[in-house]
């Protein structure tokens, strides 16, 4: 009982230390000069501009990697191609990546003075230092997100009821989105939150391929940091209220798709 | 016939062979049970009938049609998935109906054969429940329905009773046989235990190492096992090794006529406990020692000892008037035996 | 669709990761161990290891007794915990730094009490051990987490109920059980903490030769558009990194074997291992 209650004591203190203190300071911060104060923040230019910003690549995120990531867990867990060991170790690369070095490694590919930057570029295509420079980045990192929820989710629930669909004269087609789709779409929603989560949240490695320019291409997380490191402490404690507030709504629906057995962390 | 199966290979990546050499053929109407231990390619057999895995040489015939080349989809087969593999996302309704708006049939027809399904398989009432809110002999019942709702041509069933109870298995198999006696559909289903394949099936297939050890009628397969493998696993069974001398198996004390076999072979005779009768003691009669009897309802399996030190199992009728007290001395006949040639 | 994806992939991901060890090459080896030998290089670089080693053990303790008191509904308040603890995979890594900041910095009450006992929770190492704490948190509990799960209690208390000590009720029966969980998560922490940048950034204070860690470093090659030197130091990163996480998946269980039961009756547990793969 007493070594109990010291672990239980020692647990409470790491999560005081680590997580309720931090949070609860931020959120006073940003209502110390009242409500209107905080509106007054993050309703200035500069921060509602990255604000949209920052949903505009986490939409063209979700669009892209949620239907490439449920392809590419299907191929992987189904093993439906020779070399699929290949793609399970690639889709992982990016979790070891820095941010930092995802952005340099998109830079050395895409980046304005490469072959590929160069071509496209002349085509009337920018994308370093722009906003499809900053989704390839988003992409990039979020990508092995739903691949990694999903492929050992597929192997649990296996084929069975595939089949039956199949003997039943189900094509390919319709079984996907009569039986698959259905049966992993907790496991489906709790890794587009995730990758909502990370999208809205990535910094390094769009900060490196954005060029940071106020109100074209700053993001939230960029504004935030831009503030604290000019000592506007404010003005990042309010975005990063709002930017908080929707995580707030990340965790809860978290535990939503968690509590229906299926979700696990990435 | 319905289904025709010829040379039938399949390995698997590994170079294991999961079948050698099958080729059997059923015919319309008939029900066959796939009998034999796990790992001897019986699921795997059914599973390359349905199409849900490819042979790697051989020949399948559906109604005389080769569908060796046609995906699952549009094979016309019923499949009955071990654990039944019930949409678990739908109703009981959605599941006996998904094949038929797959076929894209009208509302009301669908409405109708569900209906109809669900009579038949005695439901009524429980088309809006879920799988999770069902028994295991119901979601047995619902898996039959969803693979007979798309009417194919033939039905196969992977071994359809294993995850009931005993008490309901025997309820269950006797009903599927009834209907499919109703609609008369060509059906083969998968089993390890005999008694389920002896029952119900028109002809049994026993399996062994990939290969056909059998397939005839249950009362053939019962009486006149064509190998070593199908005389031990139908049923317990005594089993002994001798030499023939003089054209005869000396074996238990009784002497066997060695039938084919020649003098100085070596052979196996199998009885079963059934077939050995025990008297009284009596002077001419073969002796053996009671060691153990223990009463199971209408039989009695009594173990025994023989002059030689060898024990056999024997079944009576429970209602049979021999002294069986532990260590009582009676006599002891055989009624029937197999021998074999000791591979 | 195989199609489809490898080249997604390769457009994304290996295109990318191999332009980046070219580069760092483009000056041969030597240029490539140059790039690396400078002192502040090589400072944060040793210190990201250090630093990230730090932060992933002491989650792995912590989130480990988490885990159990969750499991096993010891701790009072479990439900609000257990959600707590996604948190930092919910907010921003730079929202986790800011809040960090705002907390303990010299300027505030906490972190200005602190600082007069000679504490700094923020612009020192111990702020970069923290923030790397606070992003990997989640994963030292969710990897032990499920293994728990798969582990009645009963099994616990049918140890007790043979007069085992609590220790060694630990030791014989929980261990054995959880330990692929604990390295995972150990893994999986020192490569995140080694990786993170945002929450870093905010609350370390960067200074070269004392609080600037790798990737912060790599950042400022990058400013000052030095490429090849910051292809060099991401390269030795993505190494180690790499190693991190692949290292514990390799041949962990022979020595942990011989470290966790000497008499080797953990055969029956390596079904489970894979379990702890996440």
């Amino acid at each position: 009982m007493k070594m109990r209650m010291a672990l239980s004591a020692g647990v409470y203190l790491w999560f005081l230390i680590l997580i309720l203190i931090p949070a609860i300071t931020m959120v006073e911060g940003a209502l110390s000069h009242g409500v209107n104060g905080f509106f007054a923040q993050v309703l200035q230019p500069e921060a509602v501009s990255a604000l949209r910003l920052s949903f505009l690549i986490t939409a063209l995120t979700l669009l892209i990697n949620l239907p490439l990531g449920v392809i590419t867990a299907l191929l992987i867990a189904r093993r439906s191609f020779p070399g699929w060991q290949v793609v399970n170790a690639v889709v992982d690369l990016p979790f070891a990546l820095s941010p930092v070095i995802a952005g340099l490694a998109l830079l050395l590919v895409y980046g304005p003075n490469t072959l590929l930057g160069a071509f496209l570029q002349n085509h009337g295509v920018k994308v370093m230092f722009a906003l499809p420079g900053m989704v390839l980045a988003t992409l990039l990192v979020t990508f092995p997100l739903v691949v990694r929820e999903l492929v050992p989710l597929l192997r649990q629930l296996g084929l069975r009821q595939e089949e039956a669909a199949w003997t039943l004269g189900a094509s390919a087609w319709r079984t996907f989105w009569l039986v698959t789709l259905p049966r992993i779409r907790f496991g489906l929603g709790y890794s587009a939150v995730l990758t909502i989560a990370r999208a809205l949240g990535e910094f390094g490695a769009v900060l490196v391929v954005s060029g940071n320019l106020v109100g074209v291409t700053q993001t939230a997380t960029l504004y935030v940091y831009q503030a604290t490191e000019n000592n506007d402490l404010q003005a990042a404690d309010a975005v990063s209220t709002v930017l908080a507030l929707v995580s707030f709504v990340i965790l809860i629906l978290m535990q939503v798709f968690k509590g229906r057995g299926e979700g696990r962390i990435s | 016939m319905t289904i025709q199966v010829t040379n039938l290979v399949k390995r698997f990546a590994s170079g294991t062979a999961a079948l050698q050499d099958v080729s059997f053929s059923v015919r319309e109407g008939e029900m066959i049970g796939l009998l034999g231990p796990s790992g001897s390619g019986k699921t795997t057999l059914l599973r390359m009938i349905a199409g849900l895995d490819r042979q790697t040489a051989g020949e399948i015939r559906i109604r005389g049609q080769v569908v060796d080349n046609l995906p699952a989809q549009r094979r016309g087969v019923g499949f009955v998935f071990q654990n039944y593999a019930l949409f678990q996302h739908m109703t009981v309704f959605s599941n006996i109906a998904f094949g038929l708006r797959v076929k894209r049939l009208g509302k009301r027809e669908i409405q109708d054969r569900v209906m109809r399904l669900l009579r038949l398989v005695r439901l009524e009432g429980y088309e809006d429940r879920y799988p999770h809110q069902l028994s295991g002999g119901q979601a047995q019942r619902v898996a039959l329905a969803r693979a007979l709702a798309p009417e194919p041509s033939v039905l196969l069933l992977d071994e359809p009773f294993a995850a009931v109870d005993t008490k309901i298995r025997k309820e269950l198999r006797r009903w599927v046989r009834q209907i499919h006696d109703e609609i008369g559909i060509t059906s083969i289903f998968v089993t390890h235990d005999q008694e389920e394949a002896l029952e119900i099936a028109d002809r049994v297939l026993v399996m062994h190492q990939g290969r056909v050890e059998q397939f005839a009628t249950p009362q053939e397969v019962w009486e006149r096992p064509l190998s070593p493998f199908v005389a031990g696993f139908l049923g317990d069974v005594n089993e002994g090794a001798a030499t023939v001398r003089d054209r005869q198996v000396r074996l238990w004390g009784h002497t066997f006529p060695a039938g084919e076999f020649a003098d100085g072979e070596r052979v196996r005779v199998f009885v079963r406990p059934s077939d050995i009768e025990l008297g009284p003691a009596a002077p001419d009669a073969v002796p053996a020692q009671v060691r153990e009897a223990v009463w199971a309802g209408e039989r009695t399996q009594v173990r025994v000892q023989l002059a030689d030190q060898s024990t056999l199992q024997v079944s009576l009728p429970s209602d049979r008037s021999v002294d069986l007290t532990p260590g009582q001395s009676v006599s002891m006949c055989i009624r029937k035996f197999q021998i074999f040639a000791e591979a | 669709m195989a199609g489809v994806v490898c080249g997604y992939l390769l457009l994304l991901v290996v295109c990318p990761v191999g332009a980046i060890v070219r580069q760092a090459f483009s000056g041969g080896v030597g240029g490539f161990f140059q790039a690396l030998a400078s002192p502040i290089g090589a400072h944060a670089l040793l210190l990201s290891c250090w630093t990230a080693a730090v932060a992933a053990v002491v989650n792995a303790v912590m989130g480990t007794c988490t885990a159990y008191l969750i499991a096993r509904k010891h701790l009072p308040g479990r439900r609000v915990v257990s959600a707590l603890i996604d948190l930092p995979l919910a907010v921003p890594t730079t929202v986790g730094g800011l809040m960090l900041v705002l907390a303990y910095s010299p300027a505030t009450r906490i972190g200005g009490w602190l600082a007069a006992h000679h504490v700094n929770l923020v612009y020192s190492r111990i702020g970069i051990v923290l923030a790397m704490a606070f992003v990997t948190f989640p994963f030292a509990v969710r990897t032990v987490e499920p293994l728990l799960d798969s582990l009645d209690a009963s099994v616990e208390e049918a140890a007790f109920t043979l007069g085992a000590s609590r220790l060694r009720v630990f030791w014989q029966v929980l261990w054995p059980t959880l330990w692929p969980g604990v390295v995972t998560g150990l893994s999986l922490c020192f490569s995140r903490g080694l990786a993170e940048f945002g929450a870093v950034v905010l609350a370390s204070g960067n200074l070269p030769l004392h609080t600037e860690v790798a990737p912060v470093y790599l950042y400022g090659l990058l400013e000052n558009n030095e490429t090849s030197g910051a292809a060099a130091v991401s390269v030795a990163l993505l190494v180690l990194s790499v190693l991190g996480l692949v290292v514990p998946l390799c041949r962990p269980r022979q020595w942990w074997k011989r470290l966790a039961e000497p008499r080797g009756r953990r055969a029956r547990n390596h079904a489970r291992v894979g379990a702890a793969r996440v």
